[in-house]
Order: structure tokens, then sequence, then C-alpha cells
């Protein structure tokens, strides 16, 4: 149950900690290129 | 630099919603819904590269992870449709967003790191994930985070990874 009167930067958290609860150890995973332009532009 | 996210989320395609609807046996309303999380995700990218080139602190990667596998696989249908993708992505993001998968050396050495120490590789993997949960939330909001990591996992576990 969250709690109401949680600030915002609280609720956050809560939330945020209950996806992390959930995580597994296994997993898989697609990204766009973003991790490939940080290495492109220091290349630049 | 990128169109702003009603624009994207405008974009329609009824002819990879249906493909995506038949091939996952779902209904069309639920593939167009699914869709408009996609291009949500895909805006994200772009907005994410965009920062990047500001030098604003951003995460350097964030991953579409196993968690919202759901519009992972509406991406790869996405991808199928090769000239609508390129001319989506030309027209909103004003560049080519590629798919990325996770390559076997990846996994192999996620694979040792987890059966060495399988604490401290959870502990990374938490440590991974709250960096692009807390992105999603601040970007795009609660509503979405909540949406694509606890309740489509659950709503489409038919057809997740």
């Amino acid at each position: 149950m969250q709690n109401v009167n949680a600030a915002p930067k609280e609720v956050k958290e809560l939330l945020i900690e209950r996806l992390l609860a959930k995580a597994e150890l296994t997993y898989k995973c697609c990204a766009g290129n973003c991790g490939h332009i940080a290495t492109d532009d220091a290349q630049d | 630099m990128s169109s702003g996210l009603s624009e994207v989320l405008s974009y329609q395609n009824d002819e990879l919603v249906h493909r995506f609807a038949e091939d996952f046996k779902l209904s069309f309303s639920d593939a167009q819904e699914i869709f408009l999380e996609t291009k949500r995700w895909l805006w994200l990218c772009a907005r994410q590269r965009d920062a990047i080139q500001k030098k604003q602190p951003v995460p350097a990667f964030i991953p579409l992870l196993s968690e919202a596998y759901v519009i992972d696989l509406m991406w790869h249908t996405f991808l199928l449709f090769t000239k609508d993708y390129a001319e989506f992505c030309d027209r909103y993001f004003g560049f080519f967003i590629h798919h990325t998968p996770q390559t076997r050396a990846e996994r192999e050495s996620w694979q040792l790191k987890a059966e060495a120490d399988p604490a401290a590789a959870m502990q990374e993997r938490r440590k991974s994930l709250r960096q692009v949960y807390e992105y999603i939330h601040d970007e795009l909001g609660a509503d979405v985070l909540v949406r694509w990591f606890e309740t489509y996992p659950e709503r489409f576990k038919s057809i997740g990874g």
C-alpha cells in the first residue's frame, strides 16, 4: 500500500524499490543506439 | 533535434499494428496500445541521444529490459517494415535508431558473473535497473514506469520473453 502522505520524492523511491524487488538475475535486453552514440561522439 | 512526444505519438501505422495483433493473437486495440508505448520508448531513446550531445547528465545506456519485453517485441515488428521504420526515424528524430540486442559474449559474461557471485551480480543488476527506472520516471512519469514494468508483464505474460 502506497503512503498517500509521502512527499513526491518518497513516492518515487517507494515505486522504484517496489519494481526493484521484482528484479531477476537472468534477463534479456535490447537497446536503441544510445550506448553507441557516446562512443561515436568520443571518436569525433 | 527530435520532435516532441505528442507529435511522435501521433504517428499511425495500422499495417504493422495488424501484423503484431495477428502474430501474437492480441486484439487490434491491445496491439495499438503497445505500439503507442513503443513510440514513447523510441522518443525516449532519441531524447537521451540529444541530451548526451548537449552533455546533459543522463544515463549513457538505457536498455529495453526483459521486464518490458512486450515493447521490444513491438519494436521488432516495426523493424520488419524497414521503409516505414527508416522514414519514421528520419521524420521524427533526424537519425536512425538502431536496434542493438545483447550479444552472446555479453550474455555469457553476465552468466559467469552471476554464477560466481550471485549477490554481487544482483546488486549490480539492481543498480543498473535503478538508473533506467529513475530516468523513465523523470522523463515520462510514474504511470508509464508502472505500465511498462509492472502492468504489461502481467497483462501480456502470454507473449512474454
